[in-house]
């Protein structure tokens, strides 16, 4: 069979591509004005060549020489009704989820054809836009991109980005009571990790960490997870990887909308709501939510509480403009969580102390992206506003009367963002150049910041050439020159390669350059109290980083079996780590540096997918960390840790009953900390996590269900251990999960054109 | 589908939303101990020389209600303690005029650490100091018999100069031998959240021979409107034993 695959530029394939796989829903019919009637037709049939089997519920898109869009989706049998008028001139693309897209031009299809759809396994027809100008098809993105879609993120009754991340490779998720869930990736903590949303910075770091289980998922298209520097691009913190998480959007309907419900047994309840409406080429999407968790107390006797309730209210309003060549938009979003933590009896008189902690984020971003000829441009901006406060009441349980306290701002953090992207072809199929501006400022307000403001600002140039030295070999040597306020900045620079050894080996490297200067909570946060302090170090020395990374992919596909293998490897290493220690015989925490960090690593993952029914996944990596502070205490080697992750998902296709499993086991881990002169060692124990659930969905795809286990191995907290002078001193529980709990999530959609 | 999404719904609401307080209360038991309060003030004004720090210090004689002196931050009435050796400082745990007292309940210069990449960090803290121009001599027992609020209070109005003399406490004259520890303090939280270790009994022997056990009972960590830090401590007079005499 013949595709015009081959004949279409890139662009308008990648347009194409992400048209598709935007499509969620199953209704569709004609588009617009009418002028000529579609009165001719032509009957295709599509079919899965692996198993002869009717493709049902495949999305046709019908592109007529006219402009005019008809929309179609396959019956029961895979039959479908390509609907035209005039002259039997156009473009038609095929697309399912599972399957690879395909093109194919009208007049070539000949009435009661049938049509066979390669299936895709792995999704690696999947299209990802992090650091890229056109949606690129995953597979030919020069960085490593891993994508986890908006099935996956259904199928792990995930609510937000923390429970994704996991089950995830080269990830390690941490609970902190106060601070949240933060993250480690490739040896890197999460200072180094950049987390975007819509190419928008999340602004609000505690610790140097984004609290991601404050990034919602129910209105999210697909994460995109960027193992490796894109420094040159996104700046400071996208060293070890980026995080960027898209948000759907509403191209096609006249009217879309969502409510999703979801309770999970540990007395999680969450309910989301989004309605889009399209006026032409314009579209308004308002979507919202609120989440209630009820807390989990192991131990009645005492009043504290293992794991906090919590609840959240969110809400976004969107505009969008999109036409082939133009698009423009606006987004305003609103997100406030409310957490409530109980003392514990504090003295002879039973008295307590409860508090509610409050985190408001107000976030407004604008884009543009203009195409014309071989160029593009595309701009982002963003103002972001973070705040954290605090009130509560103390009393005495003799009484129980409550004296309430004032409630204090103890953080207001504002960012404003821009960054513009012109992309440009200069040899079409061999050079290419993508060249930016990358402006932030960062202000940093509260009682306790020295002189009660702070503001940091960083502005940067960046150049990006990509040379595609034969069809299938290309370099991309980058660079980015950077003004800081309050550094000087080095020249930032990265070289990515890739080769596609033959179709099915492919090979990617990457050489960075990487600059952290501290951000504003580690130079001058100051908290003092009676008899203890947190005290931001003005004398702080900015993170200077190398990175580099390789991996290799294979593919073997044989009948309907499919395979692929991935090995990679890293280094980094950075001279003056930013960490926290405790300061001797006091309460009080400081920042200071580490004079030199490394991180190496390797992972395995293998992948096997039985015709698109049956996909399995199995992965090794090992982590290894080393720092002068290991080094001063003797361990002048590289601390390994082991992690082993594996998955199952069946996929029924005729009941459309959807089976997971995902395994993680995280290794132990070793780790040394300074607590003023003298260094302890910590250890933390390995732990397992296990996911199941099965999917099934009713009315076409309207509603989708999902029952499932998380947790199944009931794994709440791990020991860490401290060894001071490799002597034990003490440990206590790291939590990682309130255990093993069960979850139901509805999901109905309505769409109608 | 619609019994479902029903059943659903109901179950929703059902398994939320099911705390109550009010079985939290708590009716204590009086002793019949002596007690005594000093309210270190906190300073919560942005603007004052003294934000952030205790500023009022108190005097006590044990068996007096009324203070025997109170000192105020930044006034000639305050009295600088210091357990740091420096130039400004040289008297080491410095003397006062003032007199005739057995405890300060006062903000005073704890320690100084070297600490990498900062430099000398000096460490403050509030606490009770005792009059080491008395001759008082302290010891401490902590209590580990129990968690338990009630019976730890039980323990210590039981506490008897026999069972004192079982422990086999060192005994201290060092100004800070109370200092800080009676107290300890979670900055994780805003505001910093400070538990009374009321297991920490104290035993004070007089110079003339009388010995007091005195706990700490209460740290009013609350800032609420009038910005008051009210730490109480309990204490009795123990009898002597038949042996002593």
């Amino acid at each position: 069979m013949k595709t015009i695959l081959d004949t279409m530029s890139f662009k308008s394939r990648a347009y194409w591509v992400l048209i598709f796989f935007s499509v969620t829903s199953v209704v569709f019919a004609q588009a617009d004005v009418d002028p000529n009637p579609l009165t001719n037709q032509c009957l295709i049939q599509l079919i899965d060549p692996a198993d002869k089997e009717p493709l049902v519920g495949a999305h046709i898109c019908v592109e007529l020489a006219d402009g005019r869009r008809v929309y179609e989706v396959s019956d029961t049998e895979g039959k479908v009704k390509l609907l035209y008028s005039g002259e039997k001139v156009g473009t038609v693309a095929i697309s399912s989820i599972g399957y690879v897209t395909t093109y194919m031009q009208l007049n070539e299809i000949e009435d009661g054809a049938i049509i066979p759809v390669k299936a895709d396994v792995f999704n690696i027809n999947q299209v990802v836009v992090t650091g890229t100008s056109e949606p690129t098809p995953v597979d030919s993105s020069i960085y490593k991109v891993k994508v986890i879609g908006e099935e996956k993120i259904r199928q792990s009754g995930s609510v937000n980005l923390a429970e994704i991340l996991l089950t995830e490779a080269n990830i390690r998720i941490e609970s902190d009571m106060m601070l949240g869930s933060q993250i480690e990736m490739l040896g890197m903590s999460g200072s180094n990790v950049k987390v975007m949303i819509d190419g928008v910075p999340v602004v609000g770091r505690l610790n140097g960490n984004i609290d991601l289980s404050q990034i919602n998922m129910s209105n999210v298209k697909q994460i995109e997870v960027i193992e490796g520097p894109m420094s040159v691009i996104y700046g400071s913190n996208a060293l070890a990887g980026t995080i960027n998480i898209i948000t759907k959007k509403n191209n096609y309907h006249d009217v879309s909308a969502q409510v999703d419900a979801f309770v999970e047994s540990v007395g999680r309840y969450s309910g989301n709501g989004s309605v889009s409406k399209r006026l032409g080429n314009s579209s308004v999407n308002l979507d919202g939510g609120y989440e209630y968790f009820s807390g989990v107390d192991y131990d009645e006797s005492s009043r504290l509480m293992d794991w906090r309730p919590k609840k959240i209210y969110r809400g976004n309003a969107n505009y969008q403009y999109q036409t082939d060549h133009l698009s423009f938009g606006g987004k305003v979003g609103y997100y406030s969580d409310q957490l409530f933590v109980q003392s514990d009896i504090l003295d002879a008189k039973y008295n307590v102390s409860d508090s509610y902690y409050y985190t408001d984020r107000l976030d407004f971003a604008a884009n543009l992206a203009h195409k014309w000829g071989n160029s593009s441009i595309d701009v982002v901006a963003g103002y972001n506003l973070y705040e954290r406060s605090s009130d509560g009441y103390s009393m005495s349980l003799t009484d129980l009367e409550k004296t309430w306290r004032e409630k204090v701002i103890s953080q207001e953090a504002s960012q404003f963002m821009t960054r513009a992207i012109y992309s440009t072809a200069l040899i079409p199929g061999k050079l290419s150049l993508q060249s930016g501006v990358d402006i932030s400022s960062e202000t940093f307000e509260g009682p306790r910041v020295v002189d009660q403001k702070q503001q940091l600002g960083d502005y940067a140039l960046f150049l990006n050439m990509n040379f595609a030295i034969t069809p299938s070999f290309e370099v991309q040597p980058g660079i980015r020159f950077a003004y800081n306020t309050k550094y000087d900045a080095p020249v930032v620079y990265s070289l990515n390669t890739k080769w596609n050894i033959r179709s099915d080996l492919s090979w990617r490297a990457s050489f960075a350059r990487g600059f952290r200067a501290p951000e504003l909570k580690e130079l001058f946060y100051e908290f003092i109290d009676s008899n203890h302090e947190i005290y931001g170090n003005s004398d702080l020395e900015a993170e200077s980083s190398y990175n580099v990374n390789t991996s290799f992919d294979y593919k073997l596909q044989h009948d309907i079996h499919n395979w692929r293998f991935n090995v990679a490897a890293y280094y980094n290493t950075v001279d003056n780590l930013i960490a926290l220690a405790s300061v001797a015989d006091s309460d009080g925490w400081q920042y200071y540096n580490i004079s030199e960090y490394q991180s190496t690593g390797t992972n395995i993952d293998v992948n096997y997918g039985f015709k698109n029914n049956l996909q399995l996944r199995l992965g090794y990596g090992l982590t290894g960390r080393q720092s002068s502070v290991s080094e001063e205490s003797g361990y002048d080697e590289f601390n390994f840790s082991h992690d082993l992750f594996a998955g199952l998902k069946w996929k029924e296709r005729k009941s459309s009953v959807t089976l997971a499993i995902d395994y993680k086991y995280t290794g132990e881990i070793q780790d040394f900390q300074l607590s003023g002169d003298v260094i302890t060692e910590v250890r933390q124990e390995a732990y397992q996590i296990m996911n199941a659930s099965a999917s099934k969905s009713f009315f076409k795809n309207k509603l989708q269900t999902t029952l499932g286990v998380k947790n199944i191995l009931d794994v709440t907290s791990v020991n860490r251990t401290n060894y001071v002078g490799g002597a034990h001193s003490g440990g206590s529980g790291t939590p990682i999960s309130y255990g093993r709990s069960f979850f139901i999530n509805l999901i109905y959609k309505f769409n109608k054109l | 589908m619609k019994k479902v999404l029903f059943a659903f719904a109901v179950a929703s609401l059902g398994l939320g939303f099911t705390s109550c307080d009010d079985d939290e209360k708590i009716t204590p038991i009086d002793y019949g101990m002596k007690t005594f309060e000093a309210d270190y003030m906190y300073d919560t004004d942005e603007e004052s020389a003294y934000y952030g720090n205790h500023t009022q210090q108190t005097f006590m004689k044990l068996g007096e209600e009324e203070a025997v002196h109170m000192g105020v931050m930044g006034d000639d009435s305050w009295t600088d303690f210091s357990m740091v050796a420096d130039p400004e400082h040289e008297d080491y745990n410095i003397s006062t005029n003032i007199t005739g007292w057995d405890l300060a309940f006062t903000h005073y210069t704890a320690m100084q650490v070297e600490y990498p990449g900062y430099g000398l960090y000096t460490v403050t803290a509030s606490g009770v100091l005792i009059n080491t121009e008395e001759g008082i001599e302290v010891g401490v027992y902590d209590y580990t018999d129990s968690e338990d609020i009630t019976t730890i209070s039980s323990a210590f109005a039981d506490m008897t100069l026999a069972d004192v003399e079982t422990y086999n406490l060192e005994y201290s004259s060092d100004i800070a031998t109370i200092g800080y520890g009676w107290k300890t303090v979670d900055t994780s939280v805003t505001p910093a959240l400070y538990t009374v270790n009321s297991n920490k009994f104290y035993i004070l022997k007089m110079n003339n021979g009388d010995v007091y056990k005195l706990r700490f009972v209460s740290f009013q960590t609350f800032n609420g409107a009038d910005q008051s830090r009210i730490a109480e401590c309990e204490y009795a007079l123990m009898e002597p034993t038949e042996a002593a005499e």
